[in-house]
């Protein structure tokens, strides 16, 4: 069976109020899925820090910016598929983790090291989709 | 939503009670509440994160810039009575090895 949860937002502020959308959704997602607890607050992590990453580097101060995120419990897996019309991603150096006392840089790395899968891509039409993907090893049931 | 910050003192110790989210929205108020505190000479201080529900990493680099704050005048930042989410973020990050995490207040307080 699949559980979704949809959130779509216009950047037009400051994009706050989509990080209260994202975790209400995950809220609801994650309690019809029955995903063991501890895959649900890794899959919570990468999806809070991907949404932040979007309204802070690709929306961030840019005019009528769009995002959307469609979350999908399936039995064995969880997904969140974001697009937003909104700055490339800046090349493609490798994400990881800074200097234990740096104070900033640690989003992406948080995001990457709590799903199995996380990809990237940018479209001809200027829309940014980020995939990712979390296993359930508990293989809860949906019911 | 923001978090709600409590201080209270003990010991000569400045504990602040944290409640909600620690994140995006709310590090800032965090980081400036320690730096207050610092300036007020209160460089000893526990952050109680009993009430804190999420942290990202925006609330764990207001963390981190309290604990150099509290060192940087002769301190120290501890954290205590973390819940589950914010265990595994620390752990995560690595962080715990920097910050490391106390059961409670008391323990925390214990040679502060």
């Amino acid at each position: 069976m699949t559980e979704t949860e949809r959130v779509e937002e216009s950047t037009s502020g400051s994009g706050l109020e989509f990080l209260d959308e994202v975790h209400a959704a995950l809220d609801r997602l994650l309690d019809r899925c029955r995903a063991d607890e501890e895959e649900g607050v890794y899959f919570r992590m990468a999806v809070v820090e991907v949404a932040t990453n979007l309204i802070d580097h690709a929306c961030g101060g840019v005019p009528d910016c769009h995002v959307s995120l469609q979350l999908t419990g399936l039995d064995r897996s969880l997904w969140a598929e974001f697009e937003d019309n909104g700055r490339p991603r800046p090349g493609d150096r490798p994400v990881k983790l800074p200097e234990a006392e740096a104070e900033g840089g640690r989003g992406l790395a948080m995001a990457i090291q709590s799903v199995d899968e996380m990809h990237y891509c940018r479209d001809q039409k200027g829309v940014n989709r980020w995939t990712l993907i979390r296993r359930l090893r508990g293989h809860q049931p949906i019911e | 939503m923001s978090v709600n910050l409590e201080i209270k003192e003990r010991d000569g110790v400045a504990i602040i009670s944290a409640s909600g989210r620690l994140d995006r929205v709310s590090a800032s108020q965090f980081r400036h509440r320690v730096s207050a505190l610092v300036g007020e000479g209160r460089n000893r201080l526990v952050a109680d994160l009993g009430g804190v529900d999420y942290i990202d990493s925006s609330g764990l680099a207001a963390l981190i810039s309290g604990l150099k704050s509290a060192r940087e005048s002769g301190g120290e930042l501890r954290i205590a009575a973390l819940g589950k989410q914010v265990r595994l973020a620390l752990e995560l990050t690595s962080l715990d090895r920097v910050l490391r995490p106390y059961e409670g207040v008391d323990a925390a307080l214990d040679g502060l």
